[in-house]
């Protein structure tokens, strides 16, 4: 009966501690009494447990314990405003940092790009956070409510084609929790390209939750790098929706930290909606990395393809779990779900599961997952034309890599990913 | 027994793969400069002998020796076999997605340049190189960018590993059924690629069913393996008869 206990524990947040969440702070009534509510109904939710199917291979507590005492000590990052990193915005590039709490920024930000402490009109924001609080209340989106102090906002007009990157660094040099809330809006026939990138050198927690609504005939083209200390934690929540011919392209790579879960809900909710999800996530040492995906396929024609690859070394651990819906209305359904995983040592372990649930027969829904050690007719064919073997098996290692990265069509992104390659598998 | 001047020598050799002997007791001299062709029915081991020469290893060594360049070649590594000279061309090409071909080629060649303690190639003279070799082949340039035989024909795969050697430019090229699968035009530019490599430090080793590619290259030796034993050996007209008359006359004998 004890583990069942453990199992109902629920979010011990006491009065005292209150105050530490930055509660008595805010002068904002509306975002106050949101916080408010929402410690209300944290209190009376249970922290998952590996007897939560879905946190199964993920052992959730001591990021729980983590959270909680740094959000109680509240520390500020040494990353000043003014630092020379910062860049300045071009034509090209918008870059947004956030640290000490809040997003900061070097010069203006187009008037699509509102943050919640610097806009004049709360309205948007007040809306759009009450919207999707009612709509996820997990633990974590909770949480990322009751903590954050600053949200950036999204938000394209109708028919405004954004040729810039948007760089979001999320970045900290010391030890803090740290909670950044993203919105993002694509208005009928608009598109742009989003680049979120996390890079913490030292044990933060990170807990983020973004929203993504695409209208009609919008196209988000979505990057993100997830690159972070051994001893972090990183914990991200994306939902988006994609109405009637929208298009949602994302590429991302994972690092891995001490735990880093990474949840993406998509919900296609109109005809003709697409999704083309490619993903690398390459943890060493212990690391962890956990995927997390749903999509839902609510309306007629809609396509999602998923290519998540897992390069595991050293003792390292991987989940992925895919899980694609059907709905009896979504006729003419196309999806393709693959996970390869690439095994680099006796010791590391990955935990796959995808799952499809189709309630019509009018699907194309294929899936696959595949996991095991470098191919040895490829190492050989490598070291027969001279080159050694460790520099055979790195490029092998890198080709897996490589395969994803090729398929990314923006030249810009394609080389920052490249890079990336060469500095993370080298 | 290592005869002088020869570049590779085979003496008794027996090989098994998975603890079942596959060459059992062959015998063969390939001198500097000497065009070999090897023809046997299906499963006589002509593959296992080239991945014995290349040093695959599921290819167990139960006895005998080969000398390559005066050197024991069992001590040579895969890579160093390759650096000292020896191409396989694959029966079989393996794909390598993710790879390009061009890149591909970059690495060995730099490969075999770091152990001759040689400078890397420059990219211009790579390229050079590169686009020559590719021309010569009838090899188009959208191939080079690709991955290595990623979605090639089975008759392109076999062109890309005529392109490799070219750029490699091996002393001994064992030549797997690289004709097999291709047409009649790309069987003679293969030819090219081959002749345009005979030199005197250049000897090959050719794996073949069909006599076709020998009326382009004229071997001067022609063995006839089967059950892991050379059982004939002649000059280029024992193909044409072997063409004409199989193998069963010479099993039987
Ligand atoms: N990995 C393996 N495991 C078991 N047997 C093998 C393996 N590889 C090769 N063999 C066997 O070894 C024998 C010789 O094979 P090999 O590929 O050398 O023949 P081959 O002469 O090249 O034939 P072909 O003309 O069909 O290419 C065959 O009987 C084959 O089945
Ligand atoms: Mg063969």
């Amino acid at each position: 009966m004890a583990g069942q206990n453990i199992m109902n524990t629920h979010f011990d947040l006491n009065g005292s501690q209150l105050k530490d969440y930055g509660l008595d702070l805010i002068d904002v009534d509306w975002l106050k009494q949101l916080k408010k509510e929402t410690l209300a109904r944290l209190k009376t939710q249970s922290i998952p447990s590996k007897k939560d199917e879905e946190w199964r291979y993920t052992n959730i507590k001591p990021l729980i314990q983590k959270c909680f005492e740094l959000a109680a000590k509240n520390s500020i990052s040494n990353l000043k405003k003014d630092k020379p990193f910062i860049q300045k915005h071009s034509d090209n590039n918008i870059f947004i940092y956030y640290a000490d709490g809040h997003f900061c920024f070097m010069g203006n930000l187009p008037s699509y790009i509102k943050t919640l402490r610097t806009s004049e009109d709360q309205m948007i924001f007040q809306t759009l956070l009450n919207y999707d609080v009612e709509k996820i209340h997990t633990p974590f989106a909770d949480l990322n409510t009751l903590m954050l102090s600053d949200v950036l906002m999204i938000e394209t007009l109708k028919n405004q084609k954004i040729d810039a990157t948007i760089h979001i660094i999320i970045c900290s040099d010391v030890e803090q929790n740290i909670s950044p809330r993203l919105l993002v809006q694509l208005r009928e026939n608009s598109s742009i390209r989003i680049f979120e990138h996390y890079l913490t050198s030292n044990s933060c927690v990170i807990n983020s939750l973004t929203d993504i609504n695409c209208e009609k005939n919008s196209q988000l083209d979505y990057y993100k790098i997830i690159d972070e200390q051994e001893q972090g934690y990183h914990l991200s929540l994306s939902n988006i929706r994609l109405a009637r011919n929208s298009y949602l392209n994302l590429f991302s790579w994972d690092s891995g930290a001490n735990i880093s879960r990474n949840n993406i809900n998509i919900d296609l909710v109109e005809k003709n909606a697409s999704v083309n999800l490619n993903s690398l996530f390459s943890p060493k040492e212990k690391l962890h990395v956990d995927n997390q995906l749903k999509i839902k396929h609510l309306a007629e024609k809609c396509e999602s393809s998923l290519d998540y690859r897992g390069i595991l070394q050293d003792q390292s651990t991987g989940v992925f779990g895919g899980e694609v819906y059907v709905a009896q209305e979504a006729r003419d359904t196309q999806s393709d779900m693959k996970n390869r995983n690439l095994l680099l040592s006796d010791d590391a372990r990955i935990n796959t599961k995808p799952v499809l649930e189709i309630y019509n027969e009018d699907v194309q829904c294929s899936h696959s997952a595949t996991s095991g050690c470098l191919d040895n007719d490829k190492l050989f064919y490598l070291q027969s034309r001279g080159i050694e073997e460790t520099d055979a098996m790195n490029i092998l290692i890198r080709s897996f890599a490589s395969e994803i990265i090729e398929k990314i069509k923006n030249s810009q992104m394609k080389r920052t990913f490249q890079e990336y390659l060469v500095q993370k598998l080298q | 027994m290592n005869k002088k001047n020869s570049l590779l020598s085979i003496n008794n050799l027996k090989v098994s793969i998975a603890e079942k002997i596959i060459i059992n007791g062959l015998n063969l001299t390939i001198n500097h400069g000497e065009v070999h062709a090897i023809m046997g029915p299906n499963g006589s081991g002509k593959s296992t002998l080239a991945k014995t020469l290349a040093g695959h290893p599921e290819c167990e060594i139960q006895s005998g020796s080969i000398s390559y360049l005066g050197k024991d070649l069992f001590d040579l590594s895969v890579e160093e076999r390759a650096n000292e000279g020896i191409f396989m061309g694959f029966q079989y090409p393996i794909e390598i997605p993710g790879l390009s071909n061009t890149a591909f080629l970059k690495a060995a060649l730099n490969a075999k340049k770091k152990s001759q303690g040689d400078e890397e190639i420059t990219a211009v003279d790579f390229l050079k190189e590169l686009k020559h070799n590719a021309e010569v082949i009838g090899m188009d340039q959208a191939f080079l960018n690709r991955g290595v035989n990623e979605g090639f024909s089975g008759g392109e795969k076999k062109r890309n590993e005529i392109l490799q050697m070219m750029m490699l430019k091996p002393r001994l090229s064992i030549l797997d059924e690289t004709d097999s699968g291709l047409d009649i035009d790309a069987m003679k530019t293969v030819a090219n690629g081959l002749n345009s490599m005979r030199r005197k430090d250049s000897s090959f080793l050719l794996i073949t069913h069909y006599d076709r590619l020998l009326g382009y290259i004229k071997p001067d030796f022609v063995h006839v393996l089967s059950k892991g034993q050379i059982i004939q050996s002649g000059d280029s007209t024992l193909a044409n008869q072997l063409e004409e008359k199989g193998y069963e006359w010479l099993v039987k004998t």
